[in-house]
């Protein structure tokens, strides 16, 4: 007769081998996990894209956080940096791969950067759960700043409706200057700018409203003949990157940018877009939170300094990031003790008024950037093509 | 609405799209090879063209150099995919788009390092890129100009295929390579030259596109998705398919985008799966095309 | 003079070579390396690993489970496939749907991964199955695209652009949500095991050689009286369902994320030449060769200052002339039916 042997006893054993074992285990079981830096060092994670469709943004954003440490000694707030550039890809996968990386391996006192939105997005669970502060560098997803607010992300760039609300207050004002059309890249990005417009300017003078597939339209003819047939004499739009430039090019080859004055979210014509755009870009006129002639003493010094280093003027990334440094330094310089992750995120929320190079800066209650906007146009200047600041805009009102 | 100029843009579109996606037909639809890195070779004519033409504004010499380099560099590119393909004889489609592919990573980003990352514009060249009134408002001319070469294109493709000796030959190849070689024809020589004529042809198209897309790293990929939807639709290795195919897909794209605003994202993807299922030879096909 | 036919020394038992099958060692070579492998990533979070190296390890999982699935319908019935990457995402949408609107429950959220992706294999596969070989890879190739686009498109319940996030850990026990990224990862170890092994036991039955039967000579599958379509069909709905189990373990560490790009034709196209590069029809060769991919796109990659496409893209080539028949084609003899 063969013996049954009871296999009652063998899981049981399993497991109370495996909960014994898991007293002595690593870290990703409860364990401790390795310290951060040492006392005197804060350790920063910076995430950019340095490959991609967005990589030359993300190389913008290197380059003004890097300046501002070079400028500073590498030090921010008194202590040495050790800074760690990942790349975050093109993609939210690869760039929570990168965040997961800077947090929980490398342990950084602070990440700063994140090129888009998705990787915000994405960033944002691991922040909040590991309570890592993270200073975002050029995002503005609405939904970190509302519904996902939390008390480790800040938002050290802008919120996406900032500069079409400041821009409709003064459009607003201004009764008889005829009807709007408004469009955008279907993304969020875009939806988000035009409520922002949308929440300042009187809804009667809109009268037509268009959303492009975004990233994959590269022809403008079906929306612009909309515009053409509508009558609308003014048109608020929101593009980025290589949509900026065929819009902006298509606007005038449909014949629109004479007849049509074009308004825009402080994208469509910056950096290099505007050197591809050329000539086809004069008279638009930009809403946004940088440019290089506007008046500050941080700015003054910032713009001389930029060039030098990299030959070409500062864009609104690259401005971005540099205040992110600005505000890291003044922040680490008032931390109360050990720097820490939760030291620095105490630290920013009293941080106060920082001055940046876009100006005096300050956190409102939700964590976003409180900042000024400027009108700009696009202008022939003796350096050549130029957004030119025309007039500071009425600060945007948030919604609390 | 402006049915006229919708049309009008959606021949204008059509055209452009012919002449991304005939490298392509005659490359995968007749030589069977499947280049995946076909949007990259379409993205080096493009950077040509903005090296060459630049941004601002092109005389007709220097686009005409960007023409003439395309036709050069895509010869040789299209020369060294061939020496790349040459182990790989035997060993079906899946190798030859892991290699392609690879290829095109490696390419895309050769480009990037070259040029740099700023998304570029590609000027028209001066005389072209104006605008003229059609249809109750200003259409550019340079489109025109892009709607007349690629008629000439697809004229002098399709006639270099279906009615000279060496079209034949080609077809021919393509329809029972052992008996080209029993007549003593080195057929490896003739499929070299067809696909360093279909590559020079990509590249060129790169720069005709230029004025219009630009040169910006998304652009490979974008392409290469457009130009294989558009030979399936089409029917592969056929260039009559490739052109009707196309055009129907430029104006179904721009009426869409003011009629069916929600859903113009779907229709080219729809339309490649209802032409699959139902007729999957293409709409127009050829009897040249390599059976499948 | 000695007869020369006559053996003189005639050889003894003992100096007889054996003409018999190779020893039993070398048959039990590879499963030993596999099981070794296993049981080094079962007890990985006991050895001390990071909380890094367990979401890396997770994530590598996930896409092995997914190359995986792509490897039975193209390795074992010749469907080569362009949107499993999107059935993944699918599966993923779904898990993380139902986290944030019903439970926190990880075995429900998995069910509804599977069940979700197989449905949506079930509804476009249909058709599928009945194109020849090239077409079926463009057909596949527009099904992952208008599913891509369907999750940028469909707002209200994809979230978009910017993604989906289940905003909470899973709960095994309800009301305990489990925070240890270890034992998050054995959980995902063990759904990995198991449907990777349903996969075995379906390569490996009747079922399995029929599918490779008709990989190799449909028309005479057919005329032997096999309904082929049929066996197809349900093949293709089997992979969905596990490609959807995949979905759910690549989202199952924090940040429990998805985004509209994990259904593009880059992921796709990326997966299937994984599969390739590791052996059409070796399950263990699409693993290795899924967690070279993840380890130089999300490890590696992070460190070459934007050069990581171009590190991905001259590994591809280089596998395609030194790996002609793929990773398993290393050193073992071409078997009909690898595993």
């Amino acid at each position: 007769m063969a013996v049954r042997q009871s296999s009652k006893p063998l899981p049981i054993l399993a497991l109370g081998l495996a909960l014994t074992l898991t007293a002595c285990g690593g870290e990703s079981l409860g364990g401790t996990s390795a310290a951060g830096a040492g006392d005197d060092t804060v350790k920063v994670g910076l995430i950019v894209a340095q490959s991609g469709v967005v990589s030359a943004v993300g190389r913008d954003m290197e380059n003004g956080l890097k300046l501002y440490l070079k400028e500073h000694g590498d030090k921010l707030g008194g202590k040495k940096v050790e800074l760690v550039t990942l790349d975050e890809g093109a993609n939210a996968q690869t760039g929570s791969a990168a965040v997961t990386r800077a947090v929980q391996q490398e342990q950084v006192d602070v990440v700063v950067g994140v090129t888009i939105g998705p990787t915000a997005m994405a960033g944002r669970d691991i922040f909040d759960s590991t309570k890592t502060p993270a200073v975002m560098g050029n995002t503005g997803a609405v939904e970190l700043g509302g519904k996902l607010k939390s008390d480790w992300v800040w938002r050290g760039s802008y919120d996406n409706r900032q500069p079409g609300n400041s821009l409709g207050q003064k459009l607003a004002e201004a009764k008889d200057g005829g009807k709007f059309y408004v469009i955008a890249a279907d993304y969020s990005s875009g939806h988000e700018t035009l409520d922002g417009f949308k929440a300042t300017f009187p809804a009667d003078r809109i009268i037509g409203e268009a959303f492009t597939p975004y990233g994959t339209t590269t022809d403008f003819s079906p929306y612009l003949q909309q515009i053409r047939a509508s009558g609308a004499t003014n048109v608020f739009a929101f593009y980025t990157g290589s949509e900026a430039i065929a819009f902006t090019k298509q606007f005038h080859q449909f014949g629109l940018a004479g007849k049509v004055k074009l308004y825009s979210a402080g994208f469509l014509n910056e950096g290099s877009a505007l050197e591809a755009e050329g000539d086809t870009a004069l008279g638009i006129m930009n809403s946004t939170r940088y440019n290089w002639d506007i008046d500050n003493p941080v700015n003054a010094a910032f713009v001389p300094s930029y060039q030098k280093a990299y030959g070409g003027l500062p864009t609104v990334y690259s401005a971005t990031m540099y205040d992110v440094g600005a505000i890291l330094d003044k922040a680490v310089s008032q931390v109360q003790g050990e720097v820490s992750r939760e030291s620095i995120n105490a630290a920013l929320a009293k941080v106060g008024t920082v001055s940046g190079a876009r100006g005096e800066l300050s956190f409102d209650a939700g964590r976003t950037v409180q900042q000024d906007f400027y009108l700009t146009e696009v202008k022939k200047t003796p350096e050549g093509l130029r957004n030119v600041t025309v007039e500071t805009l009425p600060k945007p009102k948030s919604d609390g | 609405m402006p049915v006229g100029s919708l049309l009008l843009n959606g021949i204008a579109s059509g055209l452009l799209l012919f002449m991304m996606a005939v490298g392509l037909t005659i490359v995968f639809g007749l030589l069977d090879v499947l280049n995946l890195a076909h949007g990259a070779f379409f993205l080096s004519g493009a950077y040509l063209g903005y090296r060459f033409a630049g941004e601002a504004t092109a005389s007709w010499g220097s686009f005409t150099l960007a023409l003439l380099a395309a036709i050069v560099v895509g010869a040789l590119m299209g020369g060294a995919l061939m020496l790349l393909t040459r182990p790989l004889v035997g060993r079906g489609h899946l190798d030859q788009a892991l290699l392609t592919l690879g290829l095109s990573l490696v390419v895309t980003e050769l480009l990037l390092e070259i040029f740099g990352r700023n998304d570029h514009a590609v000027a028209a060249p001066t005389g072209l890129d104006g605008s003229v009134e059609i249809f109750g408002g200003a259409y550019p001319v340079y489109r025109l100009a892009v709607i007349a070469v690629g008629a000439v294109v697809a004229i002098v493709v399709w006639y270099a295929l279906e009615r000279t000796s060496a079209g034949a030959l080609i077809r021919a190849t393509v329809a029972d390579r052992e008996m080209v070689e029993a007549i003593g024809i080195d057929v490896r020589k003739v499929t070299t030259v067809t696909f360093m004529l279909a590559s020079a042809l990509a590249l060129v198209a790169g720069v005709l596109s230029g004025p219009i897309k630009g040169a910006t790293a998304g652009l490979g990929n974008e392409i290469l998705l457009l130009a294989l939807a558009v030979i399936v639709i089409g029917g592969m290795g056929s260039v009559i398919g490739t052109l009707i195919g196309s055009l129907l897909i430029g104006i179904v794209q721009n009426l869409g985008a003011v009629l069916l605003p929600q859903f113009s994202s779907f229709l080219l993807f729809g339309a490649m799966v209802l032409v699959i299922v139902f007729r999957p030879q293409g709409l127009f096909p050829t009897a040249a095309a390599v059976e499948r | 003079m000695t007869n020369p036919l006559t053996v003189t020394n005639p050889p003894t038992a003992a100096e007889t070579p054996k003409m018999t099958a190779p020893p039993k060692a070398k048959k039990l070579l590879k499963p030993l390396i596999v099981a070794l492998v296993l049981v080094a990533l079962g007890l990985a979070p006991l050895l001390g690993a990071s909380v890094y190296t367990m979401v890396v390890l997770t994530t590598v999982l996930g896409y092995a489970l997914l190359a995986i699935s792509m490897d039975l319908v193209a390795g074992n019935a010749g469907l080569l496939t362009l949107c499993h990457a999107a059935y993944a995402g699918v599966g993923a949408y779904a898990s993380l749907l139902v986290a944030r609107q019903f439970t926190q429950n990880g075995l429900v959220q998995l069910v509804a991964a599977i069940v979700v992706a197989a449905g949506v294999a079930a509804l476009t596969g249909w058709i599928a199955v009945r194109a020849t070989k090239t077409y079926f890879l463009m057909l596949s190739l527009a099904i992952g695209e208008l599913l891509h686009i369907l999750a940028v498109q469909w707002k209200e319940v994809t979230g978009g652009d910017n993604g989906l996030s289940a905003g909470s850990s899973i709960e095994l026990v309800p009301g305990s949500p489990v925070v240890f990224t270890g034992i998050v990862y054995w959980v995902a170890f063990a759904v990995f095991l198991v449907f990777a092994g349903i996969v075995l036991l379906v390569v490996r039955s009747p079922f399995g050689s029929a599918l490779r039967g008709i990989r190799d000579n449909e028309a005479r599958m057919r005329g032997l009286g096999y309904p082929t379509p049929l066996y197809k069909y349900s093949v293709w709905i089997l992979s969905g369902g596990v490609a959807g189990a995949a979905g759910w373990i690549m989202t199952v560490q924090l940040p429990r994320f998805i985004a509209p790009s994990q259904l593009s034709f880059h992921m796709a196209g990326l997966m299937l030449l994984a599969v390739v590069i590791g052996g059409l029809g070796s399950m263990w060769g699409a693993c290795i060769a899924a967690a070279a991919i993840v380890i130089v796109q999300d490890v590696i990659g992070q460190d070459l200052g934007g050069r990581g496409p171009l590190l991905l893209g001259l590994l591809f080539v280089i596998a395609v002339y030194l790996l002609p028949r793929g990773l398993a084609g290393i050193r073992l003899r071409r078997s009909k039916e690898v595993v």
